[in-house]
This record gives structure tokens, sequence and C-alpha cells, in this order.
């Protein structure tokens, strides 16, 4: 490894080099800062108070620092019901459904499997055509899982889009690998499971994180599955929360008098950072996996 | 690296094996509700029967039901969106007990969501709740009587009678609106809205500061927003103020105009006249009269610019910055949460309600509400027992009970003054109310009363909601409210693309991208769209319940 | 003819009993393949007979009640006089989204994987995704706040380069480029993440071979980084193309208004707008069949075309 990053220095940069270089750090800090705005739009607002958020306008800074409205917002027991089933349908979801994408990817990543390409072709038909709501609500009622935590977590298992990435990663791994392994008399499970696997970290994990996330920020399950409050995911509470306002009546043409309870701008904001913080705390975890990559790839080759 | 793929793999097998537990014991609870459910059904399977055999009617014994007196506990699962969803609050332990009741709060998802959650709950037999809460969805309300899935309750109604009562004193007409042809009533209104809710507000320091009069006429009125945007009324040396402002693309913020050029016709609806005919406001003259003045306002400045843009009402009230709006009465509470903040920030600010200004024919009008409810709740046929459910509802319907529901204790959570006046000591949308689950606000909108029992309402509100809505009379009665939305096929299908085609001429150019010169071109479009084919649709539907509403309101009367 | 079919009956013969060789000897993959196919099957294949419902005036609560119709949902959807102009803001809103904002994730990639301090890397990677996790809801708020006439930052700054007061919000000419601008603010950093997973597969030993020939950076990017991660690229496009008349209803929703109906008024928000005043199951079913099956008209289209260059495509 050592050995590598010193060969890599040793090479000479040009003066062009040095200069896209130094652009390319300014560039990225300034991205980077344009990048962070909202969020830290919505974290300053979070931590001002009610008065001062009413008024709207731009935040650098809290305007009348105080942290009373986190207090306020975990006293809300249903943000604690919301995070215990996320926090449960994401693992169980990242889980199954990564190991399900891979077991699914694999073998039709082989060009001569019979059926190979037709099955594929009805997996990308169901990226595209969906049976809508109605029909996917009776067969999560068939299935007797209305109300249950698991009719969140299984209809988003696996989904075409990442059996498809997946499946063009898992063809970019040279044949000659598995050939060898094959000599040996292993079957294709020992070596999806002891050579193809290892080899795909990086995939893996970014099918992971597509999956993880894909569960964390699905509200839209617990609206149709859930009825019990107390078991709606953390986004279902959120979202319930950022659009409980007259809007929707307003846009129907109703009138109504203002007496409708409009959360405060402050509380609506600190619930999206405690909702969105602990899933980016994911990714500097799964990030190492594509820096390693590279090394893992370089000690097979 | 193998131990821990190993023990990443045994972390995952056991956070699947915790989903399963409590995915079981959530099995195992909707199991037992289906179960249950499921005895309901046969139940109101058997009512349903019944109901068809009496053509629609639902039989009822001549006795009463003494709710507060039954032996046996009743499970009800209750639909709302708005108002308190957690369980096991303090008022729901009070229902609980003073009826015997199981309740079980079905809490919506929210707006944007609302209408695909009730759809799914009102499809499913299994899943259905006793009383279903919901707003709009006119196809589908129609569909679920057709299906048999609600309760007809005017029989209970003629036995029950605080509800009835109540929206017979505030006007007839809402229970018009709520039955069917046959007289039949499967929704009850769930909240119907003060007969107007809006009223002129002018920052009245601001007129001190600039030593003018509260404008009387249209063209006072005008001067005044001229004056505010040009002659610095806050005095701090800046061009930052401007004349009228408030929420962001939506028509009524111009109502002064709306109502005062010519007769008052130019309203963004179907309008019908005194002698029984019915027309497009948006393509009257009226119309062109107060665009005209209004787009003129905007090209001077003397509008907020973002009026033409959707800001959100609350937040451009707390922001201030203009001098007159056309805005809610409810304002006028202390205890609102938009004026507070605007307070805070501008202490020396006196905003105060006054009257509509005139305009060209003398009889200044304020913007009239909707007789009709804008929800309605009802009993559906899994229900095990609806007239007592029924019953129920129209004891918590009672000056007493509601206020309790609605206020909480009195000395502990508001306090009466004993003049007629109260003090709200524990804030609904307060935390306190969700940190002790006291439950204020339970079922908001499964019933709510604008009457005395508002004790939010000032002394000085409630007279400004008399006021308006004396003062808007004239204008409601050119008001057209469907009894039965659903049946204007005609409209139903062109009325989308004919308000579109009139927004986008409309806000252009009030924006000043649009012209009145091409006021004709605008006009032909619309009746190119068929709005003709909707006028006569009106006529004909419109005019028949029009006169059965006549019929009606003579009986009511009389 | 007698003998022809001989033929083709043990041509056939042949190649069944050769595919079922193949099979018995794939019958890992396939043993593999077990929790995929159940879950296709019963998950997306069971609820896909909801597709009927299209042709059909459905009535949810009562299906007994429904009645098929045959394509009037599609007729009722084409004929509408504001079809075509909302087709065409739906194409054109997708197509700039594809064109402009396809290639910058990959740019970004490849001009991160040049970076040398790995520190700073990793801290603008995290940085970059952040706008993914906020919502629409929330992002039109914030660019309504920086769009305000008055006082918002980026009105200001339109005005000092330009001296025009721009209300891009309502104006016809700059709400479309406004679309564009933020979508792509929002998914860009996002849009990395498979180019990276894709880099990080590449066999250092190439690099090292390179820089011994003595190819620059430049050109190690452009001969071994760019070609090496072109099968990414290629899936992903083809499946972005799949998302031709899904213009992001989203984020139109909570940012236009009448003014701007003209140019970014899109099939979603129409048929949104449509249910408002009669909501019809069956007919927003039918928008969403159209949608798609375009969709995959175009995907097949590409796929072949990417195909017939050589790539390796979809399927």
């Amino acid at each position: 490894m050592k050995d590598m990053k010193n060969h890599l220095t040793k090479v000479r940069r040009g003066r062009g080099e040095v200069a896209y270089g130094v652009f390319n750090y300014i560039f990225f800090t300034v991205l980077c800062i344009i990048m962070v705005y909202p969020f830290w739009h919505v974290v300053m607002m979070s931590l001002s108070s009610v008065e001062a958020t009413a008024k709207g306008g731009i935040f650098l800074w809290p305007k009348g620092f105080n942290l009373d409205t986190y207090a306020q917002v975990f006293k809300d027991p249903s943000i604690w019901t919301g995070y215990l089933t996320t926090v449960l349908v994401t693992i169980s979801g990242t889980f199954l459904g990564t190991l399900f994408t891979a077991t699914t990817a694999y073998p039709l990543s082989k060009k001569d499997l019979p059926f190979g390409k037709t099955m594929l072709l009805l997996v990308l038909f169901t990226m595209l055509f969906s049976g809508g709501m109605i029909p996917g609500y009776l067969l999560i009622k068939g299935l007797g899982l209305i109300d249950n935590r698991w009719a969140l977590v299984l209809p988003g298992l696996v989904s075409a889009y990442n059996v498809i990435i997946m499946k063009s990663f898992f063809m970019t791994i040279p044949e000659s690998l598995e050939e060898s392994a094959k000599i040996d008399g292993a079957t294709e499970v020992t070596i999806f499971w002891k050579i193809v696997l290892p080899l795909s970290k990086a995939t893996i994990a970014t099918i992971a994180l597509f999956t993880a996330v894909g569960y964390w920020n699905d509200y839209f399950s617990s609206v149709l599955y859930i009825n019990t409050k107390s078991r709606w995911a953390l986004q279902a509470v959120l979202r319930y929360m950022l659009t409980n306002t007259n809007q929707a009546m307003q846009s129907a043409g109703v009138t109504v008098a203002s007496a409708t309870n409009v959360t405060a701008a402050t509380i609506k904001s600190a619930s999206v950072v405690i909702a969105t913080v602990p899933i980016l705390c994911v990714y500097p975890f799964v990030q190492k996996y594509f820096v390693k990559g590279v090394m893992i790839g370089g000690v097979k080759g | 690296m193998k131990k821990r793929t190993l023990a990443l793999l045994l972390a995952g097998m056991m956070t699947v094996g915790m989903l399963s537990g409590c995915g079981d014991s959530g099995s195992g609870d909707s199991g037992s509700q289906g179960g249950q459910s499921g005895s309901q059904e046969e139940q109101s399977g058997a009512q349903e029967e019944q109901a068809g055999d009496e053509g629609g009617n639902t039989p009822v014994a001549d006795e009463k039901i003494d709710v507060l007196n039954q032996s046996e506990t009743m499970k009800m699962s209750v639909v709302c969106l708005q108002g308190y969803t957690q369980p096991d609050s303090q008022i729901q332990k009070w229902l609980e007990e003073r009826y015997n009741l199981d309740i079980e709060v079905l809490a919506l998802p929210g707006w944007s969501d609302a209408t695909a959650k009730i759809t799914l709950l009102m499809q499913d037999e299994t899943q259905r709740p006793d009383i279903i809460w919901w707003w709009n969805m006119e196809k589908d309300y129609s569909q679920w009587v057709d299906a048999g899935l609600l309760v007809d309750v005017a029989p209970y109604m003629e036995k029950y009678t605080n509800m009835r009562d109540y929206y017979n004193s505030i006007d007839p007409g809402v229970l018009f609106y709520a039955s069917d042809a046959s007289g039949a009533i499967y929704r009850i209104p769930g909240d119907v809205a003060e007969p107007a809710c809006e009223t002129l507000w002018i920052r009245q320091d601001w007129l001190d500061n600039l030593n003018l009069e509260v404008p009387k006429t249209l063209d006072e009125l005008e001067s005044v927003l001229y004056a505010f945007t040009n002659d610095d009324p806050d005095g701090d040396g800046q061009n930052n103020t401007y004349g009228l402002g408030g929420d962001g693309y939506d028509l009524r913020s111009f109502w002064p105009w709306i109502q005062g050029c010519g007769d008052g016709l130019g309203r963004d609806t179907f309008l019908k006249m005194d002698d029984g005919s019915y027309i497009y406001g948006p393509t009257t003259e009226d119309c062109k009269t107060w665009l005209g003045r209004v787009s003129k306002l905007y090209a001077d400045g003397v509008i907020t610019p973002n009026i033409i843009t959707d800001t959100d009402r609350d937040e451009e009230m707390a922001n201030g910055g203009f001098g007159v709006t056309y805005s809610w009465v409810s304002w006028n509470n202390p205890s609102v949460g938009p004026m507070q903040s605007f307070y805070s920030t501008h202490p020396e600010a006196k905003w105060v309600p006054i009257d509509m200004v005139s305009g060209d024919n003398g009889t200044p009008q304020d913007d009239p509400a909707s007789v009709a409810a804008w929800c309605y709740f009802g009993i559906t046929n899994t229900c095990s027992d609806p007239e007592r459910a029924y019953a129920i509802w129209d004891d918590m319907a009672t000056p007493e009970n509601y206020i309790h529901r609605r206020f909480g204790v009195e000395g502990e959570h508001y306090k009466d003054n004993g003049d007629g006046t109260y003090e709200i000591l524990v804030p609904s949308d307060g935390t306190q109310n969700t940190e002790q689950n006291i439950g204020l606000k339970l079922f908001q909108d499964l019933f709510a009363r604008k009457d005395f029992c508002n004790i939010e309402n000032t002394k000085s509100t409630s007279e400004l909601f008399e006021k308006v809505a004396a003062n808007s009379r004239i204008a409601y009665s050119h008001t057209v409210e469907k009894k039965n939305p659903e049946a204007y096929t005609v409209n139903n299908e062109k009325g989308t693309d004919i308000g579109d085609a009139m927004k986008e001429y409309v806000w252009g150019v009030i924006g000043g991208s649009k012209s009145l010169d091409d006021w004709d071109a605008y006009v032909q479009q619309i009746e190119s769209l068929g709005v003709q084919d909707i006028i006569d649709e009106l006529t004909t539907l419109h005019g028949a319940q029009m006169k059965e509403y006549e019929e009606y309101m003579k009986n009511a009367n009389g | 003819m007698a003998e022809n079919k001989g033929t083709k009956k043990t041509d056939f013969k042949t190649r069944c009993q050769t595919t079922w060789k193949d099979m018995v000897k794939y019958r890992w993959l396939y043993f593999l393949l077990i929790p995929g196919i159940l879950f296709f099957a019963i998950f997306k294949y069971v609820p896909m007979g909801g597709l009927r419902i299209a042709f059909m005036d459905y009535n949810q609560y009562n299906p007994a009640k429904s009645t098929w119709v045959g394509l009037d949902q599609f007729v009722k959807l084409f004929s509408k006089a504001s079809f075509l102009p909302v087709l065409r803001n739906t194409v054109v809103i997708s197509l700039l989204k594809l064109i402009i904002g396809f290639p910058i994730p990959v740019i970004l990639a490849l001009m991160m994987n040049e970076m040398r301090s790995l520190k700073f890397k990793k801290v603008s990677q995290t940085l970059l995704y952040l706008p993914h996790f906020i919502s629409w809801v929330i992002l039109a708020g914030i660019i309504m706040t920086l769009l305000d006439p008055d006082n918002g930052l980026i009105t200001q700054l339109i005005y000092n380069l330009t001296g025009e007061r721009v209300m891009v919000l309502t104006s016809t000419k700059w709400f479309v480029p406004m679309l564009i601008v933020t979508d792509i603010y929002k998914g860009m950093g996002w849009g990395t993440i498979l180019y990276f997973a894709a880099i990080s597969g590449i066999d250092p030993q190439l690099y090292e071979a390179a820089s011994i020939d003595g190819a620059g950076k430049w050109k190690q990017m452009l001969n071994i980084t760019l070609p090496s991660i072109v099968p990414t690229i290629v899936v992903c496009f083809i499946m972005n193309c799949g998302n031709i008349l899904n213009a992001g209803f989203d984020q139109i929703f909570m940012l236009y208004t009448s003014h701007v109906y003209e140019v970014a008024d899109i099939i979603d928000t129409y048929v949104y707008r449509m249910g408002l005043i009669n909501s019809d199951y069956s007919f927003s079913t039918a928008a969403g069949m159209f949608k798609s099956v375009v969709a995959f008209i175009l995907i097949v289209f590409v796929n072949n075309v990417a195909k017939k260059t050589g790539n390796e495509g979809l399927y």
C-alpha cells in the first residue's frame, strides 16, 4: 500500500496539473458551501425563537437562539415511536433487500443463463408499470399485513432499478476469477458467496445505501398500510406535521376560518433535522468501501 | 474480516427478528380487530338488508337511548385529521367513562395524503372505521351512499336534537345541503364556517402618523394605499412600506375592489342573479373594472410584489411591511400566533378592523362564506350500534359538553370571568396540551360550534363576526352552492380548464404580463372552452335545487 | 415439406435438450433466483392486475358495479384541449433535466476523483449529497425566500448583474430554468455515488502502467477512468430515459402558479387539478399507464441504440 502511494506521488506534476488542482479545491469549496446552505438554513431556523422564524427571511445564524424547540419536539411521543419503526424497518429492509437484490442480480448477470433475458425484461417491466394504490393495498390485506410493520418492509425489498445496477456491476467482474473456482468444483452459490460478494463491496455498499435511504425516506407506505399512529414511520409523522396547514383546503376552494393549527416553523425545521441527521451519519461508514474497493481490487488482481 | 461479516449478518438477523416480534404483536392486534369488525360486519349486513326493505330509512324505536347508562362497552373507531390525535388523552378517557366507550382515534396522515387514506379505509370492510370524516370527495361520497356504507341519521336527528338545533340556529340551509334528495342524511356537517370570516384591516398607527382619516370609499382607500407607500408612514426615512399586502395568489386579497367595482359581480366563480339566471363572474365588465384598478395599483408598486406568488398568509402577516389587508376576523383575538409574532417585533403597531369601503353602487359587502359545511362525518355500516353512536355525539354537542371537549375543565384549562367572557389558560395548540396528554381539540372537525361556545373569541371578535356576517348577505345572495356537486357533470368535465384559463389571464393582468387590451380574446377563449354549457347546466340543475331549497326553508321557518 | 418439418422438429428438440442441459448446469443460479422471483411475482405481478382499472369506470367501494369502458379514459385524456401543451411541457422539462442534468454527476465524480487530499474528498462528498435529503416541501420554502421580489438574495444578485428586477416564480421565461437548476442542485451530489462505486472498481495497476508510460493525470482520466465507467453511465442514461414523462410533480407542484401554466404545467399537475374537482381513480390510472407505455417504448429504443453502438445495455 505504502509503495503504491509513494509511487503515485513520485510522478512529476506538470504546471497545468497544479493549476487544475488549485482550481479543483476552490471549485469544490464553493460548491460545498452552496450545497450546505439549505440544510444550514433549516438547522439555524430550528435553533431560533418562534417569533423570529414566523417572519421568514434569510437564516445564516439563529435569531434568538434557544433549544426549546428540540425539547418540545422530543416530548411528542409520536417522534419516538416513529424512530423505532423507521430504525427497525430500515435495518431489516436494508439487510434483506440488499441480500435479495444481489441474489437476483447475480444469476441475471450470466449471459448464457436460459430465460435470463426474459426474466430481466420482466424485472425491468416492473420499473415502469405498477398496479396502483388499491391493488397494492388488497395484496397487503390478503397477506394479513395491514397495520403491521412488515407491510413497510416487504413491498420495497427489491427494486428493478437496483437489480439492474447491480447486475451491470457484476458483469464487470472478470470471468477468469470465477472459472478457476469452478475448476476446483465449487458451486455457483459458493462462488457467489466467497468470490463475487467480497469483490463487490463498493457495489453492495451503494445498493445498501440506496435501499436504506429509500426505507428511511418512505412515508407513503405508512399512509397506505398503517392505521395506528404509534406504528407510523418517522417520515409519516414528519409529513403530518409539515403539511398540517389549511393549504389543501384553500386550493380546493373552501373558505375556512384561520383557526387551523399551524405548526410553528421552528418545530417543522427541528423535525427535519431530527429526521435527517441519523441517516446522514450512515454515509461515512459506507464511504470507506468506495475508497477501500480500490485496494482490494489491487490485491486480488 | 470473516468475523465481522458474521457479526454483521447476526446483527441483521436480530433486527429482523425484532421486527417480526413487533410485527407479531401488531398482527395480533389487527387480527383481533379484524375479528371484531367481522362480527360488526355481520350485524351491519343485517342492518343493510333491513335498510333495503324499508326503502333507505333506518327503522328507529320510539324510545331514546340513555347514553349515560349503558352497561355494554361500545367499541368506536373515529377518523380525524385536525386537532388532537394522540391516544388515551384525558378528554378521551372522560368520554370513554361518560358513555362507556372504547375509543380508537384513527389519525389521517396530513392534508395531502388524507384522501388516499380515507379511500382505502372505506373500501376495506375489515378496516372501515365506525365514524368516518372527510372533506370534498363528492364522487366517493355518492359511491359510499350507493354501496350502503353510510347510515342515514335523519331519523336519529328527530330524536336527538342538539346538533340539529345548533345547525338550524345558524342557518337551516346547513342541513339542506347535507341531506340527499329523499331527505335522508348520510353526512353530518362537521364544521360550518361563520357566515363571513374576513374583514378589512388597517394600520391605525400609520394613519395617525400621516394624519389620515379612516377610508370610507374605494377611492379614499386607494389614496391611503399611495400615502402608505410613498409618505414613509413608519417614519424610518426609508422607502420600505407598501399599501396593500396579504395572502399571495389568492384573489380574496383584492376583495375590496371585487365587491366595490360595478355591482360586485366580478368574483372568480359562477354567480346566481336575482332573476334566476346564472353568469360567470370573471367575464363580466365588473371584473374588467376591478382588474384595471388593481393592476394599476400593482404596477405603481403600492401592493407587495409577492402577492402574485403563492406566499403563506400567516408569514406575510407576521412579517408586516404593509398597511392594509383583507384577512381573518379571528386575528382580532390576542392569542393568535401570527399577530403575536408581528407585535413582538412591531410593538408600536396597531392593526384595527374597519368597515368595508363602499364602491360604485354604495353597498359595501364582505366576502360571504359557504353555508354548506366544508367537511362532514358519517356513521358507517360497520358501527355496531349507529343510533347509540349518534346519540353519544348529540350529547357531546350540548354547550356544556362541547366546551369541556374543546376547552377542557373550568378553572384548570380556562377561566370563566363571569361576565360572559373567558380566559384561555391552556391553549390547545400549546405544548402543555401534548405534554400532559390533555386532549383539547379532540375530534376538532367532527362537530364544531361557532356560537357563544367558541369561548376563544373575545367579545369584540364575536361582535366583529356578527357585523361582517350581516354585511355580506347581498353578496351571498349571488353565491352558488351545490347540494350535490357530483351531479354537475358538465362542470366537472370542463370546469378545470375554464378555471385554469381564467387564473392564467386574471393573475397575468394583475402581475402585468398580460394586458386588459386582450380582454375580448380572453372572454372568447373562456366561451370556446364551454362556459355556456356550464351555465345551461346550472340553470337546469341549480335552478331546480333552488326551488327545492325555497320549499325546504319555508318548512324550516314555518 | 415433410422433411423440412422433420428437421425443424429435431431442431426444436435438440434446442430444448441443450436448454435443459444448461438449466441443469446452472441449477444453483436458479436456486439463488428463488427469493427474487417470489418477490417480483407476489409484490409486483399480483397487483399488476390493477392496470385493468384504466379500461374501466372503476368503483372501488363496490367493485361489482364497475363497468368496462374500453379506451374511454384514454380518449378523455387525449381529447383535452390542454393535453398537447401539457405533454409538450412535460417532455421539454424532463428532456432539459436529462440533457443538462445527466452529465453533471459524471463530471463531478471525475473531478473529485482527481483530488489529492483524501480528507477533503471525503468531506466534500458528504456535503454534496446533503440537498438530496431536504424534501421539496422544505426546499420550496427556501427557494421562495431566496427569490422574494423584495429582498430575496438571488433577486438582488440578478438585479446587480442585469439591472432588472426579475420575478422568477411568475416569469414564463425564468421559471423552467429555475426548475432545471434546482433539480440539478438537489440531485447532483447524490448522483455521483454510483460513479464513485464504479471508479473504485477500477484496477489500480492500470493507472500505474499508464503513469510509467508517462501519461499525465488528464490522459489517465480520459483513457482509463472514463472508459471504465462508461457501462455505468450507459445503464444510468437508459434508465433515466424512462423518466421522460416524469418531470417532477413534487417540485413543480410546490412552486408553480397560474402565471407559469403555459410552460410548467405537466401531466401530473394537470391530472391532479382535474382530480380536485372530480376525483377519478380510473382516469389517473389511465394517465399513469400512458406515461409508462411511452417510457417503456423509449427505454427499449434507447437500449437498442446502445447495443448497436457496442454497449452492454440493460438486457
